[in-house]
């Protein structure tokens, strides 16, 4: 393929702002026949179509009759809009030459967007910038346009005006992607340089590398190098992405397809790795890709001990599709053999175990999640990682505890400053700076605890601005606070899997919450249940659930008695699938139900 | 009856009342005035599918039984034909017991001789409360007065055995009302008592009456110390607790039943009703067109059954002997259906029932505690 007939782009745009509305229009205009308007064709998991979010990188190729009348190839590569997966749209940006900048017309500008926006211009990617939903009667065309040029600094006087519900306006911006995108450039004859920027499994083909070839020419037979770890595999199969797979001879520079190799074990494939030739190796891999970071932690764990293996198969095959997930073996004294695993943030984590539930028919216990925390031991000094609470030494050992901060930059509305700042107050912020860029808006500058901004600091921002607020971060660095573990104890047993960090003022506040929360359900049982939370051995706060002291079926005559035996058949399997603590028996939803944090009240 | 002779159940459903109770789930259909012949005549012949069965395996009727729905919409006549069809056909025991149910809405003294005259021998009466506040709420036709003159007249017709049924733990009672109403029944002297903890069924109006916040449940432990309060003085007025609900003075507990929870075989005759047999339960069809068809076509008119097989066959019979307090799971009896033994069988269930103070477990058998019988589901559940 002649580079000069290739166009690399993604799609920017904010949840719902219709990206893969454009994407399904782009696909028809390649000659596809989509039958089932609204069956988005890159929404391929049941989770992104229920949540409106798209979590997964999905290329594909589209040929276009160009503007002189020979084939002309986009590549289009999908990218996640929710701020949990800004790795992931790393990722895909560096794989291409220029960006489709979507805005919504009746919404504007939106927080990811002006990320993602920003990252794209830091990898020199072209902008194209497009206002969609033109269509609708509130749209308005002028104001997205003149908060392009505000909030983001791009010139909009030329956007495409585009509806891709109605197809108004999509043949126009194909010929201003074939015009303004750049051509891939790079010498064919020079050694093989790929980037990967994601990957799949395949039961017959082992791991499927999704590569964009930078330099020189891959083909079946080529033995390979990952830049990374040094190892070497010999390529079976090559080929690009149509709707599926389609098999060719060779990848050369600036094709967006995928290799395959017999790569049996996920973990050798690093997303973000280059693959060179392992004769002829380039000089130098791929620049610009961040290392994957997870920010929060949480335990896995099957409700089943038996289901451990098959937990951690099913990770693994996650994790070749999810740059951003990792795991590692951990054990619990309430909950057995399970796995610590990272996440990008909260949404990631929710998206996991529920893809594990519903894809993997895993039966899984999630512990309270956290972020990594430093604890320096008293007399020796020593530092200790801990991404979970049992990691944390005895309290009379620690000196001092040290969290992860980030440096934030929030934009809110005019008046919506004195309520986020009320926001970021509670959550422990740190004010640092605020700027006018514009009149309507400010930029507040804060550092604000990770723990603080993981959990619903985001969708509480957002309802406090009634949307337009938006919020980047990067991690600053550690800085000591007050912080206490709390465990959490039942009938005076510890369960390791509740234990939690907190800082020592809200303490209180959050272990009754907490307590309450658990109350509700946990199942009433025979004997009065005390439910503890501690600090090393002082309670801080504590709730019963009463005995249950009266269940009996009032009437069990002829033909009640089948419908009895099976309700009690049910419930005895239910009470199968519950932890046992002790005497007590406490259900998934228990374990879950602490996830949820309670607004702020 | 000769030694080989088993005794069998015989139960008869009648699917209709004048109106529903608002708390009933039972299937009945309301604003009857009778019972239609042709369902009489359908009756008979499914039992006539039966009768060659019956006799074959030698067995014997100990006990009939009528339910419903309101059994008292029956003509006197029309109860007549349906117990001599019984007894015509498959050999009764001399001492068999003949109940039938009653609504104080639907009775007379001339109505209730004539039932006795065509064989009735037990009427159970759904008094249900003496308490006129509850009477109306729940949907009852009858008030109190009227519950006591229909016993009054029942003893006259020359009724020895008299049941009543009554309930607790109603939406809207007052402190003591229900234990006052259960001192009236006592006051009355029958020979049995059925007092029922009402049971919240999903679908009728009650239950809507409580979701949309008209009505409210009593909470959990005032019913407990209802249940508690009303157990006591029935056994210390004489009666015998032989089943969690059931309350008999001595030598006037229900046979019929009793069969249920000591796993006596039983027909079940008429829309819906089961049966079991050998180890086989099914339930009719509950839909009329379909039941009359089947009978009608000499076919049994069978919806489901299910076939209860070792392990979940010995522990269902566990659990339903857990809910009589006095006979509990008796060892011999156990061993002598099963040729097993219940000691090795629960080993562990039994144990740790002990272990949670739900059970007793004597020389001879095993027996809920008081605890135990508060929190039967939870021994139910441990066996099956």
């Amino acid at each position: 393929m002649d580079p000069k007939s290739i166009r690399n782009f993604c799609i920017i745009a904010h949840i719902d702002h219709g990206k893969s509305t454009l994407a399904d229009r782009f696909l028809e205009r390649a000659g596809f026949i989509l039958k089932n308007k609204g069956d988005q064709v890159l929404d391929q998991m049941d989770i992104e179509k229920e949540r409106g979010i798209t979590i997964k990188a999905h290329p594909i190729r589209l040929t276009y009759t160009g503007r002189d009348g020979s084939p002309v190839v986009f590549n289009l590569i999908d990218t996640p809009g929710h701020v949990d997966f800004t790795y992931e749209v790393s990722r895909s940006i560096a794989a291409c030459e220029g960006a489709v900048l979507v805005v919504d017309a009746t919404q504007g500008v939106e927080a990811q967007t002006v990320a993602n926006t920003y990252l794209a211009l830091n990898h020199n990617l072209t902008i194209i910038t497009a206002v969609n939903k033109i269509d609708l009667p509130n749209a308005d065309v002028d104001e997205t346009k003149r908060e392009i040029e505000e909030i983001i600094g791009l010139d909009a006087s030329d956007a495409s005006l585009v509806s891709a519900k109605t197809g108004l306006g999509v043949d126009e911006l194909l010929r201003v992607i074939e015009d303004k995108v750049p051509s891939p450039s790079g010498d064919a004859d020079a050694p093989l340089k790929c980037l990967v920027f994601d990957s799949h499994f395949d039961t017959y083909k082992g791991v499927v590398v999704h590569i964009r070839v930078f330099e020189g020419t891959i083909e079946k037979g080529d033995r390979i190098q990952f830049m990374a770890t040094g190892t070497e595999f010999d390529v079976v199969e090559v080929g690009y992405f149509e709707l599926t797979p389609v098999v060719t001879d060779a990848l050369t520079v600036g094709d967006v397809g995928y290799f395959a190799a017999v790569i049996r074990v996920p973990a050798e494939v690093h997303i973000g790795d280059t693959v060179t030739s392992a004769a002829r190796p380039t000089a130098e891999p791929v620049p610009g890709y961040r290392p994957v970071l997870p920010m929060v932690f949480a335990g896995l764990y099957p409700i089943d001990a038996n289901d451990y293996e098959g937990l951690k198969s099913s990770l693994q095959r996650l994790q070749l599709n999810d740059a951003s997930l990792t795991f590692e073996p951990e054990s619990s004294g309430a909950l057995g053999f399970g796995f610590r695993c990272g996440f990008s943030g909260l949404l990631h984590l929710e998206v996991i175990t529920e893809r594990l539930r519903r894809e993997y028919n895993q039966d899984i216990i999630v512990t309270v999640p956290n972020v990594r925390y430093r604890v320096i031991k008293r007399n020796t000094g020593e530092e200790v990682l801990a991404d979970s609470p049992s990691k944390f030494p005895p309290l009379g050992e620690i000196e001092r505890i040290e969290e992860p901060f980030v440096k934030a930059e929030i934009v809110v509305p005019h008046e919506a400053i004195g309520d986020v700042m009320e926001l970021t107050n509670k959550r422990r912020g740190i004010y640092i700076n605020m700027s006018y860029p514009e009149s309507r808006r400010a930029v507040l500058e804060y550092e604000l605890p990770l723990s603080e901004i993981i959990t619903d600091f985001f969708d509480r921002l957002k309802s406090i601005t009634k949307g337009y607020g938006t919020l980047d971060y990067v991690l600053a660095g550690y800085r000591k606070e007050r912080l206490a573990k709390v465990d959490v104890l039942v009938n005076g047993t510890p369960v390791d899997a509740l234990s939690f960090i907190a800082h020592e003022d809200e303490v209180q506040h959050i272990a009754r919450s907490m307590l309450q929360r658990l109350r509700k359900y946990v199942p009433r049982q025979m004997y009065e249940v005390a439910l503890q939370a501690a600090i090393g051995g002082k309670i801080v706060a504590r709730e019963n659930i009463v005995q249950l002291r009266k269940d009996v079926l009032a009437k069990c005559y002829g033909g009640d008695v089948t419908r009895k035996r099976k309700l009690l058949e049910k419930q005895k399997e239910g009470k199968k699938k519950m932890k046992q603590i002790g005497k007590v028996s406490i259900p998934q939803e228990a374990f879950l139900s602490i996830l949820k944090r309670e607004s702020d009240d | 009856m000769s030694r080989t002779t088993r005794p069998v159940g015989v139960y008869f459903h009648i699917p209709f009342c004048r109106r529903r109770c608002n708390y009933c789930d039972f299937l009945s259909t309301g604003g009857a005035t009778g019972v239609p012949n042709e369902y009489m005549e359908a009756l008979l012949s499914e039992w006539g599918l039966w009768t060659e069965t019956l006799r074959r395996q030698d067995l014997a009727v100990q006990s009939i039984y009528v339910g419903g729905g309101t059994p008292s919409l029956l003509e006197p006549l029309q109860l007549r034909r349906l117990i001599d069809g019984v007894r015509s056909a498959v050999p009764a025991m001399l001492d068999c017991e003949i109940t039938m149910e009653s609504n104080p809405d639907s009775l007379d003294v001339s109505k209730i001789r004539a039932y006795a005259d065509a064989g009735i021998n037990r009427l159970s009466v759904g008094v249900q409360s003496f308490s006129d506040c509850s009477l109306k709420r729940l949907g009852r036709l009858h008030d109190s007065a009227g519950a006591e003159r229909v016993l009054r007249k029942a003893r006259e017709a020359g009724i020895h055995n008299l049941s009543l049924d009554l309930m607790y733990g109603l939406p809207g009672s007052l402190p003591g009302e229900e234990v006052a109403s259960l001192r009236h029944a006592v006051e009355l002297s029958p020979e049995h008592i059925s007092w029922y903890n009402l049971t919240l069924a999903a679908g009728t109006p009650l239950a809507t009456s409580i979701a949309e916040g008209r009505e409210v449940m009593p909470d959990d432990d005032t019913v407990l110390a209802t249940m508690r309060e009303g157990w006591s003085l029935l056994v210390e007025s004489g009666f015998e607790h032989y089943e969690i609900s059931n309350f008999a003075r001595s030598g006037f507990v229900s046979h019929h039943n009793l069969g249920y929870w000591l796993f006596t075989d039983y027909v079940g005759l008429g829309l819906g009703a089961s049966g079991f047999m050998s180890g086989r339960r099914w339930t009719n069809v509950s839909d009329m067109a379909m039941y009359l068809a089947a009978v009608l076509n000499g076919r049994l008119p069978v919806d489901s059954e299910e076939r209860l097989e070792g392990r979940s066959r010995e522990g269902e019979y566990a659990m339903l002997r857990m809910r009589l307090p006095g006979a509990g799971l008796d060892f011999a009896t156990f061993s002598e259906l099963f040729r097993d033994d219940a000691r090795v069988v629960f080993r562990d269930t039994l144990a740790r029932l002990v272990g949670d103070g739900l059970i007793s477990v004597l020389k001879d058998r095993a027996v809920c505690t008081q605890k135990g019988l508060e929190l039967n589901n939870l021994v139910a559940e441990a066996f099956i």
